[in-house]
């Protein structure tokens, strides 16, 4: 090889390359990256219908530790009650309403993007500090916690399975509830406080959305400057901005006046009671001198008059749909993708198929660094349930090639595709690489060494 | 990304021919390869251009010249900026419409200055609930917008300086709460307080008489005001405000004295009540303005000519209301119409004090406010004019558009 076309090789590797940097340049000035559990990709979610009922049906289940009491990433733990010297697990229930109000705060009770339509499938909602989903789960999802720096399969179900996602968020919530009393004061010092009582969940449902305090940045304190006072109760109409009011007083208004889907309320109105700010013994309470750890001097009364709900059921209802028995189907098992034209694609796209029933949550993983999978996890639904969108039909793993890493011309690699809520056996496509090929330009000749 | 890929495209190709050792090149090649690089890099600064360039939004001066009032009225996905002039409350125009992050309003700055306004507003792309959002300018004239600041905390309204020329607003740093000054002619920005290890939190309060820059600090033992350091020493802590809760501080228009809500107790429950500071930084007790006072009082405010403190009041348990203006000793009081049930609570005057915006809440008392409309008091003749009817309204202020 001579050196002019050693420096002829040279002048187009570095052209290319200063392309290539000048184009990453000015995509990373217009794009927000994530740093949460899938980095920069966004899981496939199934989004129900515009009534929530399959939302509702789950929260219930939820709020009493229905849906998946052996598995302890989302088992509900048990309830503590009682005052603070005198503590015991009662095992009671997380009021379903309060669950409801808080999925409603968070996303509006929806599980993917607002360009998804109802019964299809979209991108799971994802915020900016790494809330997942119906219930806005950020806890162990802000990274990827599986092997290789890959997300878990914990964090693929929360992020792509509304069942999971609502099991993990009414989970955190008792964890906030059963923080008291080592690192969360009490409300209930009259009542036992009495998981039943949803006036009782305050402290718990401040903590949800950050236990933060007078003077904080995103404060939730009731007292705090930042808010308007005198204000309006939230009403929960979208007709009031957020940032008027602390999370709490956000989901109680939600309690108080349910919101409407075509006209039907979701949830019966329960007239739930705010505490007092201006009773002493609730601005005591509250005062900044008593906002430290174990908050010991916030433990406070029941707000009165204070409120139960019907006892959730203790069977699971509509568990064909909410849980099922999905079976993960991947045909065909082998594809070739073939790079040997200039108007060749560089992937093929993969249909993956839920034969059995509910929602199959899938993963995929390459064997080999030149094979990408897009998206890593996704949503298959079985066909009990709606999926009436166009999305429907298109429910697939795009597997693209990298041919900056490809070893040889012709390659194989193999994709896993597995299923975290399935026992099956991980399924196996095979994937060839055909690209042979040579670059040519119109009027060049060809050259040889 | 479509040129990305084609980059690659082309250096895949490179590559494998190499590999092959089949490479086929020609100086036409190296010409289309230079020539499709510098178009590629052309391509990415028109890219960047058109992101940072503002888009033009919709902006309708008022039809006429002349004063009035200029708010804002909140709605799911954006907020509107309204006018109301003197010459007919009815007359309310909407001038422009600012986008943003579903359910997260605009908090303005209160005050127009030199025909500009400047808000706080949490961008339409931002779907997080943190409240951390960006600060902008808006030119009353025109219609320009100029974003001054990225890191602002929308939670804390940003404030004025006196002559206009500085906005002070709080962002938080790794955790951290920082009150920044940014100068308009210059946009720098200077940190001025950083919240220290014990402290709780900053708020701007204002410039003293003396041009010095005082916030309100939050302690667990109390609530402070604090002046910001001159030199490298720590900043001072002034004088204590309250030992539990404080809002609504404000500094008169001389920047000689400070006044603001704090909480009281009387017969055995707690009420918000005025208290009046000087603005030093020499140990003190504030007063309460109205001394010992069976009154709940709201949203203390100067008035800008006469510094008349006006605040809105309910007696409690006689359901009257008024707003009442003290004057050093003397007193006065604008009262609730007879047949009209609730409670006012002042917002803002006109330049020449001659019409008081208010909110005007229909229900008994803070614990159960009702519903709340912002209204225009003639302090002459005590006539109301609804301006508005929404609950969700945020003021900017009195406008002299001539």
């Amino acid at each position: 090889m001579n050196n002019s076309s050693h420096r002829t090789k040279s002048i187009l590797v570095f052209s290319v390359v200063g392309l290539y940097l000048v184009l990453f340049g000015a995509s990373a000035l217009t794009t927000k990256t994530y740093a949460c559990a899938f980095g920069a990709y966004r899981p496939a979610a199934y989004e129900g219908g515009e009534n929530r009922l399959l939302y509702i049906h789950a929260i219930d289940a939820a709020a009493n530790n229905l849906l998946f009491p052996q598995d302890a990433r989302f088992a509900l733990d048990r309830l503590e009650q009682g005052t603070r010297y005198n503590r015991y697990v009662s095992g009671g229930y997380v009021p379903p309403t309060l669950i409801k109000s808080i999925a409603w705060v968070e996303t509006k009770m929806t599980m993917a993007t607002k360009s998804t339509a109802w019964n299809g499938l979209g991108d799971s909602v994802i915020s900016f500090d790494c809330g997942h989903g119906v219930m806005q789960v950020t806890t162990g999802m802000t990274n990827p916690l599986g092997e290789n720096s890959q997300p878990s399969d914990a964090q693929a179900l929360i992020s792509t399975h509304f069942t999971y996602n609502i099991a993990k968020g009414v989970k955190i919530l008792g964890a906030k509830w059963n923080n008291a009393p080592q690192i969360s004061p009490i409300v209930g010092t009259d009542t036992d406080s009495q998981t039943e009582i949803l006036e009782n969940w305050y402290y718990a449902t401040w903590a949800y959305n950050g236990f933060t305090g007078y003077g904080s940045y995103s404060s939730n304190h009731p007292l705090d400057p930042s808010f308007a006072w005198p204000r309006s109760q939230y009403s929960c109409s979208g007709t009031q901005s957020h940032n008027e009011f602390p999370y709490q007083e956000l989901v109680w208004g939600c309690i108080k006046k349910p919101p409407t889907i075509n006209g039907n309320p979701l949830w019966p109105a329960i007239p739930i009671t705010l505490p007092d700010l201006f009773s002493t013994e609730v601005n005591r309470a509250l005062s900044p001198g008593n906002f430290y750890p174990p908050y010991a001097n916030m433990d406070i009364k029941t707000p009165a008059p204070w409120h139960t709900e019907v006892t959730p059921a203790n069977f699971l209802q509509e568990e064909a749909k909410l849980i099922g028995r999905p079976i993960l189907s991947v045909p065909p098992r082998s594809h070739t993708i073939r790079m040997n034209s200039p108007a060749a694609v560089t992937w093929v796209d993969v249909p993956i198929r839920n034969s059995g029933s509910g929602l199959s949550t899938w993963r995929a993983k390459s064997s080999v660094g030149f094979l990408v999978v897009n998206p890593p996890a996704g949503i298959a639904p079985g066909s009990n349930l709606t999926c009436t969108a166009a999305s429907c039909d298109t429910t697939s793993l795009r597997i693209e090639v990298n041919p900056t890493l490809l070893p040889a011309s012709y390659a194989t690699g193999v994709i896993s595709i597995w299923s975290p809520n399935e026992k099956n056996t991980p399924i196996e496509i095979t994937i060839n690489v055909v690209a042979d090929f040579e670059l040519t330009f119109p009027g060049s000749s060809k050259n040889s060494d | 990304m479509f040129l990305c890929n084609a980059s690659i495209y082309l250096q895949t190709k490179i590559y494998l021919n190499m590999k092959t050792f089949r490479i086929y090149s020609s100086q036409r090649a190296l010409l289309a390869i230079g020539g499709l690089v510098t178009i590629s890099i052309g391509i990415a600064f028109l890219v960047l251009a058109l992101f940072s360039w503002n888009p033009e939004y919709q902006w309708v001066s008022p039809a006429s010249p002349g004063s009035g009032f200029l708010y804002s009225r909140f709605n799911p996905n954006y907020d509107e900026i309204y006018f109301t002039p003197k010459s007919d409350w009815d007359e309310t125009q909407l001038l422009t419409v600012i986008e943003h992050s579903p359910n997260f309003s605009i908090v303005p700055a209160r005050g127009i200055v030199n025909n500009s306004i400047a808000f706080l507003v949490k961008p339409p792309g931002n779907m997080d609930t943190l409240p951390t959002g960006e600060l902008w300018l808006l030119d009353l004239k025109t219609g320009k917008r100029n974003l001054l600041a990225s890191d602002p905390d929308i939670g804390v309204k940003p404030i004025w300086t006196r002559d206009g020329t500085h906005l002070m607003y709080r962002r938080v740093r790794q955790q951290v709460q920082e009150l920044v000054e940014l100068e308009l002619s210059t946009q720098t920005r200077t940190v001025y307080a950083v919240q220290r290890d014990y402290s709780q939190g900053l708020f701007p309060l204002g410039e003293g008489n003396l041009g010095s820059q005082y916030y309100v600090e939050i302690f667990s033992n109390g609530v402070f005001v604090s002046k910001r350091s001159e030199s490298e020493t720590e900043p001072e802590i002034c004088f204590k405000l309250s030992d539990t809760f404080v809002r609504d501080f404000s500094i008169s228009p001389d920047g000689q004295k400070m006044i603001y809500l704090q909480t009281v107790i009387q017969s055995e429950r707690l009420f918000f009540q005025t208290y009046l500071a000087e603005i030093n930084c020499r140990d003190q007790r504030p007063r309460a303005l109205l001394g010992e006072n069976q009154t709940e009082q709201y949203s203390p405010i100067w008035s800008p000519i006469e510094q008349t403190v006006t605040i809105g009041t309910n007696i409690i348990g006689r359901q009257k209301s008024s707003i009442m203006l003290s004057n050093g000793d003397l007193l006065d009081f604008i009262p609730i119409p007879p047949d009209q049930p609730g409670f006012d609570v002042p917002i803002v005057w006109s330049h020449d004090e001659d019409y008081l915006l208010t909110k005007s809440f229909d229900g008994l008392s803070s614990a159960n406010p009702g519903y709340g409309m912002i209204y225009v008091i003639n302090r002459e003749t005590g006539m109301r004019y609804k301006v508005d009817e929404s609950p969700e309204t945020r003021i900017f202020g009195w406008w002299s558009n001539e």
